[in-house]
């Protein structure tokens, strides 16, 4: 097995996900999987075993509060590190993102470097 | 009846007035008295009728002077306010109820002698008289303009709305033709012309009725211009707050979608920084370096835009606590200088010991005083200044200073409104300002029912302050939305 950290990113923004696939690749310290959509990160979830998810809110289909909710709700993704990243107001979404067990909160625009050390920090829960 | 009732008696033959009053002078239960003047013909009655007023008049449609229902339409034209009792002989009825037709309150037959009929007659016509007048009373002093037209089409009676709705008297309207068509049960609204070109707009009623025992139409008016014009005030109103939320939603929608494309560039610009995709030549680094500054200033104007709507719409809200007005300003200042956003410039505290707490929103003073500063140590020809000072009941005054070139007296009027940009570098020299900042340092005063100022002293440098409350000071109502913020 890889000790490689399993990172998920979601996001329906397919440029948003490959730039930051790019910049986590780079760092050689991550198994990357992608997924577009609510369902297919759930689908992904469930295959990958993450240990980070990177999880955007607005997406067509399931919304991105949703997949975080089933995420934690499933004994086999339950333990995954959930981190939201919206566009959204800051106050409600920090509000949402602890009603739905994420254990961080990023606003966009990010910055890359501050998003990959939040990464970095965070891990399955014990 | 106390009073003595005044009878006007119009009739030629003397006897037959005698025998009236003998029956009228005959005592009886009701008690009624009367004071009894005559005249031996029409010319006469009209005259004494000009000149007092009567209870009730009796008269005889044949005179001297005048003969038959021309006698009756005469007198009732003159519109005395007297109930006319019409004298005929037996076997002439018919003229008499003519003459009712006419207007006529009632009508005896000659050869009665009967007192008790006679004073009876005579109380009704008073009593049936009055009631009348009370219901003409009731239509003259109506707040409904009311209108009675005849067959012809022409007004024959105007109550004082009605002239007041015209702006006319009611000589300038009587026998004049109503000046729009009328047809029974018509309800429309109609637009009057006044003297001197005003307009008034009606709503319009039409009622068939019978006016002096002919049919008429009663047209019944109500002024409704300023209902309307309140009506088009409420509306234009409505319609604004529209725009304004259209507006307001536009900008945060926008701001909203802007925030996804623009992470991706800063993306795929940091990764060209960072050398991810392969090592940058000094020249790619410097157009990279260019698109990063310009990127900040996108972002930073974008989030300019949705921290404004939100103050603006007033979704956001100040949350007031015990703030220490030394850590406000030094993290401000500490933030800049981490920054390096202070280079070359000497920016300062200068912060009055033992201050007291004042009641603001940290996030959001914080806000105001790096927009300030960013001013400041943006227009600086060398030093920007922060200053917090104790003054007494107002609080504590904060001050941010520069010895740049100043604003324009000419500029000051607008200078917190959005996208104003005084002494913008020209040739793209320099860090540029969004035009927002001041808009939201104004809003975000206005949330704390503060004001904030700006002063150009002979123009040279700016002073701009605004007071925060003391901590625990009775609460000041907060000022209106629309307060301006500058006061040269």
């Amino acid at each position: 097995m890889s000790a490689k950290k399993k990172v998920l990113i979601v996001d329906d923004e397919k440029d948003l996900v490959e730039m930051l696939a790019i910049r986590l690749e780079a760092d050689g310290r991550y198994e990357i999987g992608t997924a577009f959509d609510g369902e297919e990160a759930l689908a992904k979830a469930s295959e990958l075993d993450p240990d980070v998810v990177v999880l955007d809110t607005v997406m067509p289909g399931l919304d991105g509060w949703q997949v975080a909710r089933r995420l934690r709700d499933d004994e086999r993704t339950k333990d995954a590190a959930v981190v939201i990243m919206t566009a959204g107001a800051a106050a409600e979404s920090k509000r949402k993102a602890q009603e739905v067990g994420a254990v961080k909160l990023v606003l966009k625009p990010y910055d890359q470097k501050e998003l990959l050390s939040v990464i970095r920090e965070v891990g399955r829960r014990p | 009846m106390n009073r003595a009732i005044s009878l006007l008696i119009i009739e030629d033959d003397i006897e037959y007035v005698d025998i009236i009053r003998i029956c009228l002078e005959e005592p009886d239960s009701m008690n009624l008295k009367f004071e009894i003047e005559r005249a031996d013909r029409l010319s006469l009655g009209l005259k004494l009728l000009d000149a007092a007023r009567f209870d009730a008049v009796l008269l005889d449609l044949t005179l001297p002077d005048s003969r038959g229902l021309d006698t009756i339409k005469r007198l009732l034209d003159r519109g005395y306010d007297a109930p006319v009792i019409v004298m005929t002989n037996l076997g002439d009825e018919s003229a008499a109820f003519e003459a009712m037709g006419l207007g006529a309150q009632d009508y005896l037959i000659k050869s009665t002698s009967d007192s008790r009929l006679l004073k009876r007659a005579i109380w009704y016509a008073i009593e049936r008289h009055k009631l009348r007048s009370q219901a003409e009373n009731l239509i003259k002093k109506a707040a409904e303009g009311m209108i009675v037209v005849d067959a012809a089409g022409k007004m024959r009676f105007v109550n004082a709305s009605a002239e007041q709705i015209f702006g006319r008297a009611k000589e300038e309207l009587l026998d004049k033709p109503f000046p729009e068509p009328l047809s029974p049960s018509l309800k429309r609204q109609a637009r009057v012309v006044c003297p001197k070109g005003l307009e008034k707009t009606v709503d319009l009623r039409v009622t068939e009725i019978e006016w002096r025992g002919k049919p008429a139409l009663l047209v019944s008016l109500t002024d409704i211009t300023e209902v309307q014009r309140v009506e088009q005030l409420k509306a234009e109103v409505r319609e604004r707050r529209r725009l304004d939320q259209l507006k307001d939603d536009l900008i945060g929608t926008v701001s909203h979608e802007l925030r996804t494309p623009l992470t991706i560039v800063k993306g795929a610009i940091d990764n060209l920084k960072e050398g991810i995709v392969g090592p940058l030549q000094p020249k790619q680094r410097e157009v990279v370096g260019l698109a990063d500054r310009n990127l900040f200033r996108l972002t930073k104007m974008i989030n300019n835009l949705l921290d404004l709507s939100r103050l603006e719409s007033g979704q956001a809200a100040a949350h007031k606590k015990a703030c220490k007005p030394k850590a406000l300003v030094d993290d401000v200042v500490a933030d800049f200088r981490a920054a390096g956003r202070a280079a070359k410039k000497q920016l300062t505290s200068n912060i009055e010991p033992d201050l007291p707490e004042v009641d603001a929103d940290p996030e959001l003073i914080a806000e105001v005083l790096l927009n300030l500063v960013d001013n400041a140590v943006r227009f600086a020809k060398s030093r920007a200044e922060v200053k917090a000072s104790d003054v007494g009941s107002r609080g504590v005054l904060f001050e941010v200073i520069d010895d740049g070139p100043g604003i324009p007296p000419e500029r000051m009027g607008g200078l917190f409104n959005k996208f104003v940009q005084v002494n913008r570098p020209k040739g793209g020299e320099g860090y540029k300002g969004t035009g927002l900042g001041l808009a939201i340092c104004k809003e975000i005063m206005a949330l704390h029912g503060a004001t904030i100022r700006v002063e150009c002293p002979e123009s040279k440098g700016c002073r701009f302050s605004f007071a925060l409350p003391r901590y625990g000071a009775p609460r000041q109502p907060s000022k209106p939305r629309s307060a301006e913020g500058a006061k040269p």
